[in-house]
């Protein structure tokens, strides 16, 4: 298939058009991986905690099969969870080039957001409660148009993060 | 009609003091419905010497004292290149805009403001503060000429040197609907929708009705029954007719007094449209503000020839409301004029259209057929001849999903954008390349097996969808778009 005679002519365009597909994009850092698995750690037991106090309400009117499948599910899905964190992380990661930045992840919807810098409004370095206790940041680019068209940049450490956002704004003013 | 002048600090018309009142009483019912709902159900919170007549009253005085002073004290003028708004007895507050930041002025006029001639004028700005700049009660000739020179201001501002505006000073009538216009929008509507929010609306009164008067009720839905069980069918049909005049009437009505007297007029670098019935809007629109332009056409549409366009403006984050302004009752020649002045006259038709794959159909069939007919299980256990139902709607959404991917296509020439879609609708969608706030590249495990991918395109104001294409084009489309932004020094707003 081929598109208009303009876009076919796109090989002779200056080295921005490098195709992002094919660069090196920059992992994060492995600590986020476990955060991850710890928030959904946190999940299973407030999920089990819920159903154990149902159970308690409810005197003896659940069926003992319930009792023991439930749990059971939960403990089945924390496990896929944990699988799916530990195989999509390595699909998870940024990259900077000249002119753009851009974070990719997806174990099977794999997703890869750019936003040129002179789309971006404003960068903001930020930490969660986890986050802040492992010792991560997070850097998040937004720019105009409510929330769809933003993008977050995870599991960084602090100084890299403060790194990138001021790289960023430094090259959002050269634009202005 | 002496022209008033604009830097001397001006209270609002007098004669709408009453319009201030009723904006003011609305914005507090607002804010303290709840406490009020709980002093006149529960009559003991009141101290016991004042009765519920006499505790309105004197929320009233209150709220008139209020605004008198709120009146008396507001004040507003241009000052060099600002326009400056005094408001507050007990807090002052000065409001200062730069003009150059004025992104539009909207007049708006409600049946009030209409019966005393004064206008309600918002100023909108790029930034943050929003409702804060809105006056209530201007007179006519005040509102006409603090628009006219904000507007102007704005343009000499923006500098747009390329353009010549000696020729463009004069406003052209680009549509005007007349009466004839309402009807065939209003026929055209979808009338499913009105129905069914009408049969909402319905149900629920009668459910009060019937809380009501249980007695009759329960007699009258005796006879009713009796009479539905006799004559069946006939009756059947007679109300399926029924609800379905009673939904083209609603629409029509809804229409006419949205899209009373509408014009929509070119004005140098602008759109202006004005319309409504109780509540007359006028809204100005700089092409430059359009992020996305949406025409569509529906089958009854079809017929009479005519679309509806959509201006969709760019998004601020306070807002969060889309600020969509739409057109109906065009004519094919207005969509291309339209079409040709926002764009510049760089439309991507004649470009290959691009379809989406016809992978696309699983996904839209697993979402719209299979997955609610799944949902509906219970239904099939226990009750078997559910299940012609959901065979039923299993064949019908294929159809529909099926039009739906061979309507699924793009265009692209070297800056603009052009994607259709629809059901039974067909709807168009076009931005500006430059315009792209990001890109996103989405690929899910089944569409990576067949080196297919799909592309959302965002801008400010939403975004636009390309299903189901091939990854590499999607790739090249992706990088091209990307391209294009980084490059452009052009202003997007």
């Amino acid at each position: 298939m081929q598109l208009n005679e303009e876009f076919s002519n796109q090989v002779v365009l200056p080295d921005q058009l490098a195709p992002i597909e094919v660069q090196e994009f920059e992992a994060l850092e492995n600590k986020y991986k476990l955060i991850n698995q710890i928030g959904s750690a946190i999940v299973l037991v407030f999920a089990l905690i819920g159903f154990f106090l149902f159970t308690q309400i409810s005197s003896g009117n659940i069926p003992i099969t319930v009792v023991i499948a439930v749990p059971f599910i939960f403990a089945v899905l924390f496990i896929g969870k944990l699988a799916f964190i530990i195989l999509g992380f390595p699909k998870k990661g940024y990259l900077l080039r000249e002119q753009d930045v851009s974070y990719r992840s997806g174990l099977f919807i794999y997703k890869l957001t750019t936003i040129p810098f002179n789309r971006i409004q404003h960068v903001e370095v930020s930490q969660n409660m986890i986050e802040k206790s492992f010792g991560l940041s997070r850097v998040k680019v937004f720019t105009a148009g409510g929330s769809v068209s933003d993008l977050s940049i995870p599991g960084l450490l602090p100084d890299k993060a403060h790194q990138i956002e001021s790289f960023l704004l430094s090259k959002v003013s050269k634009h202005e | 009609m002496s022209k008033p002048d604009l830097t001397k600090p001006t209270r609002q018309a007098l004669r709408g003091i009453l319009v201030i009142f009723v904006f003011e009483v609305q914005k507090r019912l607002r804010v303290f419905w709840p406490i009020l709902l709980l002093i006149f159900a529960q009559k003991k919170l009141l101290p016991a010497s004042i009765t519920i007549p006499m505790a309105i009253g004197i929320i009233c005085l209150l709220m008139l004292v209020h605004v008198i002073l709120y009146y008396l004290n507001f004040y507003f003028y241009i000052e060099g290149n600002q326009f400056i708004i005094k408001k507050g007895y007990l807090r002052k507050i000065v409001l200062s805009i730069p003009l150059e930041r004025i992104q539009s002025v909207n007049t708006k006029q409600n049946l009030l403001q209409q019966l005393l001639n004064v206008y309600s004028l918002e100023v909108d700005t790029a930034g943050s503060v929003g409702n804060e700049l809105k006056i209530y009660s201007l007179s006519g000739s005040y509102t006409e000429h603090l628009t006219q020179f904000l507007e102007s201001h704005k343009e000499n501002t923006n500098e747009e040197k390329s353009e010549s505006i000696s020729d463009t000073s004069k406003e052209v009538e680009i549509i005007k609907l007349s009466p004839a216009d309402l009807l065939r929008i209003g026929i055209s509507q979808n009338h499913f929708k009105t129905g069914l929010i009408i049969l909402v609306f319905v149900s629920q009164i009668v459910d009060q009705i019937k809380d009501l008067f249980q007695k009759e009720t329960d007699a009258y839905s005796d006879s009713v029954q009796n009479i539905i069980s006799n004559s069946g069918i006939l009756i059947f049909t007679a109300l399926i007719i029924f609800a379905l005049a009673i939904s083209i009437f609603a629409t029509l009505l809804f229409t006419v007094i949205k899209y009373y007297d509408f014009k929509l007029v070119k004005y140098q670098q602008n759109y202006r449209i004005t319309a409504g019935l109780f509540n007359k809007r006028k809204v100005l629109l700089p092409f430059s503000k359009v992020q996305q332009l949406n025409w569509e056409t529906g089958p009854i549409k079809k017929m009479f020839g005519i679309f509806k366009i959509s201006f969709k403006q760019a998004v601020s984050k306070q807002v969060q409301q889309k600020q969509v302004i739409d057109a109906p009752g065009c004519l094919e020649k207005h969509i291309e004029s339209i079409r040709n002045e926002v764009f510049k006259g760089d439309l991507p038709d004649y470009s290959e259209k691009i379809y989406s794959h016809r992978r696309y159909f699983n996904l839209l069939w697993f979402q719209r057929g299979l997955f609610p007919a799944a949902l509906a299980t219970p239904l099939y256990i226990i009750e078997p001849l559910w299940l012609i139902a959901g065979t039923f709607w299993l064949a019908i959404s294929a159809v529909y999903c099926w039009v739906m991917v061979r309507k699924s296509y793009f265009q692209f020439n070297k800056s603009q954008l052009i994607v259709g879609k629809g059901g039974i609708n067909t709807e168009w969608q076009q931005s500006e390349a430059f315009k792209t706030q990001s890109v996103d590249f989405r690929q899910t495990f089944f569409q990576k097996r067949r080196g297919l991918a799909s592309l959302r395109v965002n801008n400010a104001s939403g975004q636009i969808d390309i299903p189901y294409i091939q990854e590499d084009i999607a790739n090249k489309l992706m990088n091209y778009i990307l391209y294009h932004v980084e490059t452009s020094n052009k202003k997007w707003m």
